[in-house]
């Protein structure tokens, strides 16, 4: 366990590195490259007077490495501007906002996992059968599929010719009125207080955008499962636990998988940032009221404060959930710690 | 099932084991006659790639199985043919009544899994006990295999054992079930010399310990020498000599069987040319007609490319498969 | 599939007797012609450019691509008039999607140009000299992969201004990181090997021995993952489109054309289904090829 405590400890440290890096990347990005950042920041609508307020407050005229500074200060103060649109801070919106879209993350990424890892085990051992072929394709339908125009698609089907599912927004307008939050997660929150129509409704407003979100997560499990496995079930550790007269179903689900989730969980911090991006496409198309719609609608209006904000989030997340797969990944095989 | 006193453990006929390949249909097996009694050692000697490994495997029904089929033969292990076996009473047969030891120690332990985690599942699988008296059963053989520190082997993980020790886990999670048949394939090979020797010292001991009827599959002369008490001869995919490890060594008969035996280099042979049997080991996609050996015996005969010799019983329970000799005694 | 063994020995006795090079290709293409996923790419693939090519000859009305609109045809569902239906502005779709054949295509080279552009000299630099060039590289590297590409492309994009110039400059700088990496692995272990060691030997000058040595060595799966990108690219692309960022009416590129009818598509579903299924094709035949080089590379599906 010894061994545990400085991967862990280098692991982290490379992150504060890389960490650094992003913040020069955003920072670029925020003053360097436009090139009218102070404008970009107020809104093109302020006055002469405010834009040269806060080219004065960004430090414009100053050297790089002092607004360099000045930027790092602000974000790690919680100064990270105010959002031209909602007049708010936009650390604020931020967190107001979050909730909506982990709560569908979360469940389109479930979703995936739960679908795709029997389907790439099943496609890994039953290569080159009909089933194998059916989950290849939907693996990779679900790779190349726009997300954006997959929820239209659905809500054109379920929605307009079907008719058994809702086409946007997290519930009912008239449970809406009643419903108390306490997380912010509807779902939990509808178990939590007891709602049961508040339950049904915010479940059956999820499926679609949360089908939707998982597509890409759901192809690219499948095809990694199906790759580690294919190459695991062919080790002599497979053959050594047949010959033992261990069950099928184990030795692929408990001998075989336990070996190949390794690439997936790997993928996973970068499937979970990917989906965060995703979300600005599926939350516009579903008018779910959650941190990719405001920055969807961020883009639009050019709110710039609130662009940078969210990129710096989303950075920032995939930081550290990277550290928090290398770690499970060092815990579930134990060969990695020797490195 | 009770055993009668010469009824053999286990016992080969006529098995004919193929394999599908991209090149062709490969003939790996094809045995006429092999057995095995209850308490024997028998050594099961031969080049790489003659199919001895299949044939172990075959007896476990674990021939992978698009590619490969058994074509015809009967198996049979203490009466019962295990070829008309359906997978699910294999599964009960394989790790309980018959266990198998493997090549490489490293690649046949699963490396995300505890070796201990590993050993008690076939416990809890085979012998129905909870996790926690599996776990005293799995130290109790850990111990006698030789394994210092049992508790602490059990915690570890492959790659954090040696080669050794490794081994000797494959040997108590094989013997911890008490099966009837031991089949080692090649259990020394990948290690060194030293530990060959502990690790052959060890399975001396548990056959005189348990009685463990073994059948050891292995291409050196010297270890067969070692440990067994009978042995087959096999050549690309036959058995061409069997019988104790006496005669065998001090009157070997086929053709092939004597040039293997002064292959060994022996102390006095220094400074001579090493002897070697010349020409190469067929292919098995399309093997010499009539005696596979044919093509490099320095006394063939015309009769060997027509037809195969069947095994011969020269009277004493030694069998041999060449026209040299035939039925009773006499060449 | 089952080939007869002297047919195939036959072969590559032929095959042995050429160039090097054509022997790679040649020993490949048995393979490639046996795998049905690619063959069905490429033949896709070669489908969209002829079709992009050929947009301005057989577009029925191929001014709609070009700003022509038509405000009586307005909203019309697919006829033969008009295989694809008309948009708001009465615009046939069937052309516009064909002519987005070409925006996309031009989309896909440009951004994949630019990003090898850069990529590739770093990545090769890094590779060959080691030590603390090498380091730096890496490290500016990871942080650039830090973000999720399209996240990158879309801070950047915004940073520029909303223009589909400025959104494939933006994407290109989410790329190049990747074939930096790609190409570095690649140069570290070619740069082993005896024939550069001999470059070295007879005073040939690191520069062109990076470049003109190691690279061309270094290709392969360099080319394999930039076909495979070229389908991730025109979604990344469209993606950006959608959201506002990239191209801009009334340039007749499908996430575009996607993200204007999500106005009306509930009524009028031809506006989205179609442009967005032209995506849904490309990026397919794309993934589709790249799936299957990659199975063909793989040395243990080889079997020659």
């Amino acid at each position: 366990m010894v061994k545990m405590r400085y991967y862990v400890a280098r692991r982290l440290l490379l992150s504060l590195v890389v960490l650094f890096g992003v913040s020069v990347i955003t920072f670029t990005i925020a003053r360097v490259i436009p090139s009218e950042p102070a404008a970009m920041w107020i809104g093109f609508r302020a006055t002469k007077e405010q834009i040269e307020k806060t080219r004065i407050q960004l430090g414009l005229d100053k050297p790089l490495y002092v607004q360099y500074y000045r930027y790092m200060l602000s974000l790690l103060q919680g100064d990270w501007g105010v959002s031209i649109r909602t007049h708010a801070p936009v650390l604020r919106d931020i967190a107001t906002f979050l909730p909506a879209s982990l709560e569908l993350i979360l469940t389109g990424l479930v979703i995936a996992l739960v679908v795709g890892l029997p389907l790439g085990v099943i496609s890994a051992v039953k290569k080159n059968t009909p089933a194998d072929h059916g989950a290849r394709l939907l693996a990779i339908g679900g790779v190349s599929i726009p997300t954006f125009w997959l929820g239209m698609i659905l809500q054109l089907v379920f929605f307009r010719i079907l008719g058994i599912l809702p086409v946007a927004e997290r519930l009912d307008t008239f449970i809406e009125l009643t419903f108390t939050r306490v997380t912010g997660f509807y779902l939990l929150d509808a178990v939590i207080t007891g709602n049961l129509p508040a339950l049904q409704s915010a479940a059956i407003h999820i499926i679609l955008p949360a089908l939707t979100l998982a597509a890409y997560p759901l192809g690219l499990t499948t095809r990694m499962i199906r790759a580690t496995m294919m190459e695991v079930m062919s080790e002599d550790y497979i053959r050594t636990s047949r010959a033992y007269g261990i069950p099928e179903r184990v030795v692929r689900y408990s001998y075989a998988l336990k070996n190949a989730v390794g690439p997936t969980i790997t993928v996973l911090p970068l499937t979970f940032a990917y989906a965060l991006v995703e979300t600005f496409l599926i939350e516009s198309v579903f008018r779910w009221p959650g941190l990719g719609r405001y920055a969807s609608i961020a883009i639009i209006s050019a709110d710039y404060p609130v662009i940078i904000g969210v990129t710096i989030l989303i950075a920032m997340t995939y930081i550290v959930l990277n550290l928090a797969a290398d770690v499970i990944l060092a815990y579930m095989d134990p060969r990695i710690q020797l490195r | 099932m009770g055993l009668r006193a010469e009824e053999p453990l286990l016992e080969i006929k006529n098995l004919k084991v193929c394999f599908n390949t991209y090149y062709g249909v490969v003939k790996a097996v094809d045995i006429d006659h092999l057995k095995l009694l209850k308490g024997e050692t028998l050594g099961l000697v031969g080049e790489t790639g003659c199919g001895k490994t299949v044939t172990a495997l075959t007896v476990l029904k674990l021939i992978p199985s698009p590619g490969g089929t058994i074509e015809d033969g009967e198996i049979l292990f203490k009466g019962e043919n295990l070829l008309s076996k359906k997978e699910a009473e294999m599964r009960k047969i394989r790790g309980k009544r018959i266990s198998m030891i493997f090549q490489d120690p490293m690649s046949s332990l699963n490396p995300v899994f505890r070796v201990g985690d590993q050993a008690s599942r076939i416990i809890v699988l085979h012998q129905d006990l909870q996790e926690k008296e599996a776990k005293e059963k799995v130290l109790q053989v850990f111990e006698l295999v030789g394994l210092p520190s049992p508790a602490r082997v059990f915690e570890s993980y492959p790659h954090e054992l040696s080669g050794g020790m490794r081994q000797r886990v494959m040997i108590s999670m094989a013997i911890s079930c008490n099966p009837d048949l031991l089949i080692a394939d090649e259990p020394t090979s990948a290690l060194d010399v030293t530990i060959q020797a502990q690790i052959l010292r060890l399975l001396k001991d548990l056959r005189d310990k348990i009685g463990a009827s073994i059948m050891l599959i292995t291409h050196d002369l010297a270890v067969v020498a070692q440990i067994c008490e009978k042995v087959a001869v096999m050549y690309a995919g036959s058995i061409v000599e069997f019988g104790t490890v006496e005669s065998i060594f001090s009157r070997p008969l086929h053709p092939y069987t004597k040039m293997l035996l002064e292959c060994i280099p022996r102390p006095g042979t220094r400074g001579r040319k090493l002897t070697a049997i010349h020409g190469f080991v067929p292919s098995l996609v399309d093997p010499p007609p009539g005696c596979r050996f044919h093509p490099r015996c320095p006394h063939v005969t015309d009769l060997c490319s027509k037809s195969r010799p069947g095994l011969v019983d020269l009277g004493d329970g030694h069998l041999v498969s060449c026209f040299l000799y035939k039925q009773g005694g006499g060449a | 599939m089952r080939q007869d063994w002297n047919v195939m020995k036959r072969y590559r006795e032929r095959v042995e007797a050429r160039l090097p090079q054509v022997r790679e290709i040649a020993y490949t293409w048995p393979i490639i012609r046996g795998n049905v996923l690619t063959m069905v790419g490429i033949a896709i693939v070669l489908a969209l450019i002829v079709l992009g090519v050929l947009a301005p000859v057989i577009s029925p009305y191929p001014e709609h691509a070009m700003g022509a609109t038509s405000s009586e045809d307005k909203f019309q569902p697919p006829s033969f008039r008009h295989l694809f239906g008309t948009d708001e502005l009465g615009r046939d779709i069937f052309s516009r999607v064909l002519f987005g054949i070409r925006i996309s295509f031009m989309i896909g080279v440009i951004v994949i140009g630019l990003a090898l552009l850069v990529g590739l000299p770093l990545g090769v630099i890094a590779g060959c000299a080691g030590g603390k060039l090498d380091e730096v590289i890496m490290r500016v590297t990871d942080m650039f992969l830090s973000f999720p590409a399209l996240l990158l492309a879309l801070a950047i994009s915004a940073a520029l201004g909303p223009a589909l110039v400025n959104s494939m400059i933006a994407i290109a700088i989410a790329w190049w990181p990747w074939y930096t990496r790609l190409v570095r692995g690649q140069a570290v272990s070619v740069k082993e090997r005896p024939f550069v060691e001999a470059a070295v030997a007879t005073g040939v000058r690191r520069l062109r021995i990076i470049f003109r040595h190691v690279l061309p060595n270094c290709l392969t799966p360099i080319i394999v993952q930039a076909s495979m990108d070229f389908g991730s690219v025109i979604l990344t692309a469209a993606s950006l489109s959608f959201l506002g960022l990239g191209a801009q009416p009334p340039e007749p590129e499908w996430g575009l054309m996607v993200s204007i009818g999500r106005n009306y598509f509930l009524t009028n579903w031809w506006l989205t289904t179609f442009p967005g299924f032209a995506i849904v094709i490309t990026v397919l035949a794309f993934n589709f090829l790249g799936d299957g080089l990659r199975e063909i590379l793989d040395p243990r599906a080889r079997r020659i």
